[in-house]
């Protein structure tokens, strides 16, 4: 089975995209970000680990996994959930957008940061619009 | 127009005999012939009409060297509104692939070409079932989905997703058993069990006296959606999904699928990574041949050699972990390259381990083949002449034990094999006995060219390609050469993953020909028999005997037949 | 062997697990898996790790079995069958859902064609009166030799559960 570090877990689901049986999903609410990991659909191939930007994801060489119950297979992690600034939907967590910002030194603005993909993508041709235009 | 065409024929051909060959499906098509093209080194694209693909077809299986190789339905109709069926021949003396494509609108019907091709039969149904595709001038029935399975589904249809599929059809249980009238046959529950190697499949046999007179397949119990599955993953996801297919020789999935990709997108893969891929090959093949080697014997009653070649295989099995990382479905294969490296220390360990191995395979093997009763069992049962052999394309050690040298390895080379010197065991008796030598000569090969490929493996670090990117709509082709035979995998290229990724198994070719197998052999030998093509769904566990005087129905476990404890 | 329990289950249960504890007869049941963990199965059988030592044994049918080794996603074309395998079982039904297809129903949890996993199949089984008395999940790809035997150990009450369900909050850095 994997292990998941909760201090270097950013929670950006790039283990989630590559994972071949989707054993590894990520669910995003109004207050919380779930990682879980569902030992019971794993095929121990390891991608996730190769995968992990942030080296959060280690490898053990547990296999006696053995559980009465289904549920007992399950792991979760979980992260605080980061609102968009404009449109209010949760969209990521809030390591992630810290570690963004820490990789980007500072390159981008805090306005942008906590705005989701869809606005940004609006609030940048409005300024671009508005560089042309003139006009607000 | 024509003699235009004709002559790019013989401009794309890749040696004499692709050229003569293609000269003559040039002359029988005349303008119905609308493209042709060469995809790789190795394939050359035949684009036709559909209405003269039973000359091409007639041509095509007249040649000695020329055999069927796969056949693949594709839903183009997001971009061309066609469906579109690509036929592989390959001519196995030149190593060249001929892919015949027939597009089709889905309504009008392609002929059928099953009575020329005999191993097309399977394929034709196939794409009937999942794509919807219809042939004329033959019957067709239900091959691959549910008897309840509704008409107008087609599963691999682009246009329907699985979550509308399961929407449609729920699976019904008891109901269903009830309605099809197996409870009243089923008098003992039908359940897959055997010691050995199984799953889900039925044979019928159809018996008078103790001589089997016909036997007919039911199956295709273990179908498990992969090919829809592939078409939602992304391109590294697959190869682990591939390895899946089989849990035996699931590598040579891998490979396969990662040679058709790399074909498609011309990526060329760093030598070291053939090496790697090469020696994982061969290390599934010892352990499937042992594998087979002790469930054969264990069908002939013979359970002490049964349990010696388990006792060996398990040394494969460590070492295969030493190797890889896992006993097995090793996933260590990607779109260019491998990911894990075989070191000095490993190459060490692993030429002691396959020395012990040898030693103790050479005093199995010798004392397991002179058992008198085992001879006896084998020799002359089941018996597959050659010209049965060649008209259904046969593979792998199946064609070998009937007296055809077809070996992917040599024929369509791939990996590292071209680096090593190898010989194929052919032997020509066609029974249990031959095919079962030829088994046993081919560890012997597997582990020289591994200890050929350990002498010579590169001592680079580099084992995969840094980057690739993908195409859309490129055709590519990859063959392996597995355990049981020939496996080849057609790709069609999407954007981020596999557009229609088509898998042919070896045991898809080769179990079409077990009724001519079955024929005429008494039916204690009939387990044996059909255990001896490897069957890899090895589906050889319980078969349904019905007595054609009485038409009564019953249920006998294989295990049970093969020790002739039927009357 | 075992009493076999009638039916509905009017004698004690507890008794018959006890009983159990010594030698169990086991049944294969292959539901369209991909024969890695069959053959692992196998593996346990034969020499090296050789559990006919301990009285677990192979049988011909289920109605001889008191544990079923269950692999595979259940394709829908095995599911009768399965059904009625475990229906023709003799109380109690001892049950080891092995491998990711037998757990969660593996790289093909949610193709048209699987069922997916015990689980469901569990569920499926509830709604028709087919009652199991014990499962024991047993994740791998393939589920490893040690692996199985360890399963069985768990079913047994010979070993404790090594996981458990976890929920980490993330630490913020």
């Amino acid at each position: 089975m994997i292990e998941i570090d909760p201090v270097k877990c950013v929670g950006c689901g790039a283990c989630v995209r590559i994972c071949p049986p989707k054993a590894l999903t990520i669910e995003v609410n109004e207050k919380e970000t779930i990682l879980k990991y569902f030992i019971g659909r794993c095929i121990f191939c390891w991608m996730c680990v190769q995968t992990c930007p942030q080296k959060a994801i280690k490898t053990t060489n547990k296999f006696e996994l053995s559980a009465v119950d289904v549920h007992e297979l399950q792991m979760e992690l979980v992260h605080n959930t980061v609102k968009c600034r404009v449109c209010g939907k949760p969209f990521i967590t809030s390591k992630f957008v810290k570690e963004v910002g820490r990789r980007l030194n500072g390159g981008f603005k805090d306005d942008l940061l906590y705005v989701c993909p869809t606005c940004r993508r609006k609030l940048t041709a409005k300024k671009i619009a508005t560089k042309v235009t003139g006009v607000e | 127009m024509v003699s235009d065409i004709i002559e790019t024929l013989a401009s794309v051909a890749r040696g004499s005999r692709s050229k003569s060959i293609l000269t003559k499906v040039g002359e029988v098509c005349g303008d119905k012939l609308l493209k042709v093209e060469r995809v790789s080194p190795s394939t050359i694209k035949v684009l036709i009409k559909a209405d003269c693909l039973h000359e091409v077809a007639e041509v095509l299986s007249a040649e000695r060297d020329v055999y069927f190789r796969t056949m693949a339905a594709s839903d183009e109709r997001p971009a061309e509104n066609l469906f579109k069926l690509y036929y592989v021949f390959g001519i196995d003396s030149e190593g060249t692939n001929i892919v015949v494509e027939v597009p089709t609108d889905g309504e009008r019907e392609v002929p059928s070409i099953s009575d020329v091709v005999k191993a097309c039969d399977w394929y034709e149904l196939e794409a009937h079932d999942l794509m919807g595709v219809k042939f004329s001038g033959r019957f067709l029935k239900r091959l691959v989905l549910p008897d309840d399975w509704p008409e107008e589904i087609h599963p691999l249809r682009k246009d329907i997703t699985t979550e509308e599929i399961k929407k449609l059809y729920q699976p019904q249980v008891v109901k269903r058993a009830v309605e099809l009238g197996v409870e009243e046959i089923v008098k003992i529950p039908i359940g897959p069990y055997h010691p050995a190697l199984h799953e889900p499949e039925y044979f019928e046999l159809y018996v008078r006296g103790e001589k089997v007179v016909d036997a007919r397949y039911v199956g295709f119990m273990v179908h498990r959606g992969i090919e829809k599955l592939a078409e939602s993953m992304k391109y590294d996801q697959v190869p682990f999904l591939a390895e899946r297919i089989c849990g035996i020789c699931g590598f040579v999935h891998s490979v396969s699928y990662t040679q058709a990709v790399e074909e498609a997108l011309n990526i060329e893969v760093p030598e070291k990574t053939q090496y790697i891929r090469t020696i994982i090959l061969e290390l599934e093949r010892i352990h499937s041949h042992l594998l087979w080697i002790g469930v054969a014997l264990h069908l002939l009653g013979y359970d002490t050699g049964f349990m010696h070649a388990w006792r060996i295989r398990e040394k494969v099995m460590v070492l295969s972990e030493l190797l890889t990382g896992s006993r097995k479905t090793y996933g260590i294969n990607l779109v260019g390259g491998v990911r894990k490296d075989i070191n000095k220390e490993k190459i060490e360990k692993t030429k002691q381990t396959l020395k012990q191995v040898l030693n103790e395979y050479k005093e199995f093997v010798d004392v397991a083949t002179s058992v008198p009763q085992v001879r006896r069992r084998l020799s002359g049962t089941g018996v597959l002449p050659g010209g049965e052999a060649r008209a259904y394309s046969l593979v792998g050690p199946t064609a070998r034990g009937s007296g055809l040298s077809r070996d992917v390895r040599k024929d369509y080379t791939y990996g590292a094999y071209h680096f090593v010197s190898f010989s194929i065991p052919t032997y020509s008796e066609g029974d249990n006995l031959a095919r079962t030598l030829v088994r046993i000569d081919e560890v012997y090969e597997s582990i020289n060219i591994i200890e050929q490929l350990l002498d010579t493996i590169p001592s680079s670090s580099e084992i995969k390609v840094d980057s690739w990117e993908p195409q859309p709509m490129k055709l590519g082709l990859g063959n392996v050469e597995a355990p049981r035979g020939e496996v080849i995998h057609v790709v069609i290229t999407g954007k981020y993953g596999p557009y229609r990724w088509r898998v042919r198994a070896p045991t898809y070719q080769n179990l079409q020909a077990v009724p001519t197998m079955l024929r005429g052999v008494d039916l204690a030998d009939a387990p044996i028999t059909i255990a001896s093509i490897d069957p890899c769904f090895s589906c050889t566990d319980r078969a349904i005997k019905i007595n054609i005087k009485t038409g009564k129905v019953e249920f006998i476990p294989l295990e049970v037949l093969s020790r002739g404890g039927v009357r | 062997m075992v009493e076999a329990l009638p039916r509905n289950g009017s004698v004690d249960l507890a008794k018959a697990f006890d009983k159990l504890k010594r030698s169990i007869w086991v049944f294969h049941l292959n539901t369209g898996s991909c024969n890695g963990c069959d053959i692992e199965v196998l593996d346990v059988l034969t020499p090296y790790f050789d559990v006919e030592r301990f009285g677990i044994k192979l049988v011909g049918s289920p109605r001889h079995a008191d544990l079923i080794l269950l692999t595979g996603p259940i394709t829908i074309k095995t599911l009768d069958k399965v059904v009625r395998a475990i229906d023709a079982m003799p109380r109690p039904r001892l049950v080891l859902a092995l491998g990711s297809c037998g757990v969660g129903g593996g790289i093909w949890f949610n193709t048209y064609s699987t069922l997916g996993g015990y689980p469901k199949l569990q569920e499926l089984l509830k709604s028709l009166g087919v009652e199991v008395d014990k499962v024991v999940y047993v994740p791998g790809c393939p589920v490893r030799p040690e692996a199985i035997i360890y399963g069985v150990a768990l079913l047994l009450g010979l070993a404790e559960p090594k996981v458990r369900y976890e929920r980490v909050e993330a630490v913020e850095g």
